[in-house]
């Protein structure tokens, strides 16, 4: 069983990692594959960690509803390690002074007061960082490092380094995999640090683990964010940039097993742009998801000096630019398969449950009894039970999330639609236990999928129709919601 | 080959059966018919007539199949909602075999076996056993519509037709 660890650190850590948790729950990860999630930010309210604690969230409540070993779509298990803020226990408004307490260093001696004051701007001193690192991994480098004094004695850190420990004593190979941006503030100066500190503090195991890291390059833009006076600016990328990879290249390095950059040429452009808080929530990118694939991919061996993977068109991110086969098929599964569930299977199921026999709704849909009762002749889950109404919930809540992370890599760095026409539906959570109208009935699938070219009898045949024409043909080991999305999944 | 297409063949023989072999010897022997030569007139007017309805059943059955198996239905409730063509399709399949058999009633005319025509004089028009024969026009489309549709129904809508589920679950285990 492969056991993945991953550490999104920072705003574009977070996108990263809410990237690798779908990837998981789409079974691009492979059956066997078991992950744990840490989520690193000075900033609690950043509107990206909160999005990817949300994805976590649901991921794990579909998973723990909706799992089947021998069915990719949530096979792997995921294990939630909470969210870790370097400022630890310190009050809502924080200064680096604060944190260094500046008063008591200056009395006790005045030299490192000093050296402390060559270091440190009177702005960056002043700057709030609850709010994060500002773009600024110097402020980031010196709150991330404090936690060598903790020896990972605090928060998610015991149950963390104690899971890869117990790991290494089975022997598995864990893999620790870090997500973060070089170009900012939290994840240039966290996950140097972070990787390091964790190879040291694993040393007695080091060899029995990888630890990996996809460090993002720049890869968007903005203009100067008007809500603080000390704040991210994007011409500092280049220089932070370059900074961060000759502290990786001299002295983190050796820490890492392999490290992917990824990047882009075309930098993406948001057009709100926040320092931090719940403002700094900016759309996923085709990048993250190429970071994201890089949690399963090989650690180097005989990639020397480095290799190399760039995409085919500079202007459009297509299905073939997504590293590895079985992350696109599985991604193409799951994307098809939600937006099956999305357009189509939700409003059918609440139809079911409100109709007045649920014999009377199996006249027009064949597949629906053969995964729940409508009559006391089989074992069949009955659709309107708790259970399944919670399993509805959570699937649906999944569906969604996927659905609009993936909108937004559709939307990512481009002018015109790439990997799936969905970029004009709007995707919203349903309420309640009756059919959505906003959710209009959608059969065909066969525009779906931006590049796949079909003939034209299979673009007739690929439609949800005729999958659940197939899904109504044989029996099923699984039944219940459980079984019907896990088989909708493995037939799409 | 699925249990429910032997099902549905066998339905199918039984209609053919039924249509051209026991109807035509309930009305030659069983049924008080008001008929000089009941043989005759079967012969002659019934089993050409049951022969064309046999085939406009099977090919009013036919076009109900074809249209299933070509259909895709967005929800269940458009599925549901055939129903209504179900039914228009046998409402024409019983209207077509009773135009079938007043066409050849109407436009055929009996010849009497050589015997029975020199002692009664020839040529005969008699009155139809319409009695029996529109009510033996439902079980023709019972037989050679309803149930084989039941079985034989394509993809989404196989569960359309009335009882069609009842008659599956004891073709297939479901």
């Amino acid at each position: 069983m492969k056991k993945l660890y991953i550490i999104g650190i920072g705003g574009t850590g977070s996108k990263c990692a809410r990237a690798a948790i779908h990837l998981h729950s789409s079974g691009a990860y492979g059956t066997d594959a078991r992950m744990g999630v840490l989520l690193i930010d000075a900033d609690a309210s950043n509107g990206n960690l909160q999005a990817a604690r949300e994805t976590l969230q649901c991921s794990l409540e579909a998973n723990s509803l909706l799992r089947d070993t021998n069915v990719k779509l949530f096979s792997g298990t995921l294990k939630n390690y909470g969210y870790w803020n370097p400022l630890g226990e310190y009050s809502e408004r924080l200064t680096l002074g604060d944190i260094y307490r500046e008063a008591s260093l200056r009395s006790v001696d005045a030299g490192l007061g000093e050296l402390y004051d060559s270091l440190v701007s009177p702005e960056e001193k002043q700057a709030d960082l609850s709010v994060g690192f500002r773009g600024r991994p110097s402020i980031g480098s010196a709150v991330v490092s404090r936690i060598r004094s903790t020896n990972f004695s605090h928060g998610p850190w015991p149950d963390f380094i104690n899971d890869i420990q117990a790991d290494c004593a089975n022997g598995d190979r864990p893999r620790i995999h870090l997500f973060g941006s070089i170009f900012g503030g939290t994840g240039s100066s966290g996950l140097p640090t972070l990787g390091t500190l964790l190879s040291r503090e694993l040393k007695g195991v080091r060899d029995s683990i990888d630890i990996t890291a996809s460090v993002l390059l720049p890869y968007f833009d903005f203009d100067i964010p008007d809500d603080e006076d000390i704040y991210a600016e994007a011409k500092n990328f280049t220089l932070n940039t370059d900074a961060a990879l000759q502290y990786l290249a001299r002295l983190a390095g050796d820490s890492f097993n392999c490290i992917y950059l990824t990047g882009d040429s075309v930098k993406q452009r948001y057009d709100d742009p926040a320092t931090g808080g719940p403002r700094q929530n900016n759309p996923s990118s085709a990048i993250e998801l190429i970071a994201a694939a890089a949690v399963t991919a090989e650690t180097g061996a005989g990639y020397a000096n480095g290799a190399y993977l760039t995409v085919s068109d500079d202007n459009i991110f297509v299905w073939d630019d997504i590293p590895g086969d079985a992350t696109k098929s599985a991604l193409r599964a799951a994307l098809r398969t939600t937006w099956s569930w999305y357009h189509n299977l939700y409003n059918e199921i609440r139809e079911a449950q409100r109709a007045s026999t649920v014999k009377s709704f199996t006249v027009g849909a064949p597949w629906f009894d053969r995964f729940f009762k409508i009559s006391d002749r089989t074992n069949r889950p009955d659709v309107e039970t708790e259970d399944q109404n919670a399993a509805v919930s959570a699937f649906d809540k999944w569906s969604v999330d996927f659905l609009r992370w993936f909108q937004e890599l559709c939307w990512s760095g481009s002018a015109r639609e790439q990997l799936a026409d969905i970029r004009d539906d709007l995707y919203v959570n349903a309420e309640g236990l009756d059919p959505d109208p906003r959710r209009a009935y959608q059969e065909n699938l066969e525009g779906l999928v931006i590049g796949h070219s079909f003939s034209k009898r299979e673009k007739w045949r690929d439609s949800i129709d005729l999958l659940k024409n197939n899904l109504a043909d044989n029996k099923h080991r699984l039944e219940g919601l459980k079984g019907l999305i896990n088989n909708l999944y493995e037939i799409i | 080959m699925k249990p429910r297409y032997i099902a549905g063949a066998i339905a199918i023989a039984i209609g053919i059966f039924w249509i051209v072999g026991i109807t035509r010897f309930l009305i030659t022997d069983i049924l008080p018919v008001q008929l000089k030569f009941p043989t005759a007139w079967a012969d002659q007017i019934y089993f050409p007539a049951s022969a064309l309805s046999t085939l406009l059943y099977l090919a009013f059955l036919g076009a109900w199949i074809y249209y299933s198996y070509n259909s895709r239905f967005k929800s269940s409730e458009e599925a549901k909602n055939t129903i209504s063509l179900w039914f228009s399709i046998l409402a024409i399949s019983i209207i077509s075999n009773v135009i079938s058999l007043v066409l050849f009633i109407q436009f055929t005319v009996v010849q009497a076996p050589a015997m029975q025509g020199a002692m009664q004089g020839g040529t005969f028009v008699d009155m139809p056993p319409y009695e029996f024969l529109i009510p033996m026009t439902l079980i023709n489309a019972f037989l050679l519509y309803w149930i084989p549709s039941c079985f034989l129904t394509q993809r989404t809508v196989r569960f359309v037709p009335p009882f069609s589920y009842e008659l599956n679950s004891i073709a297939e285990k479901r």
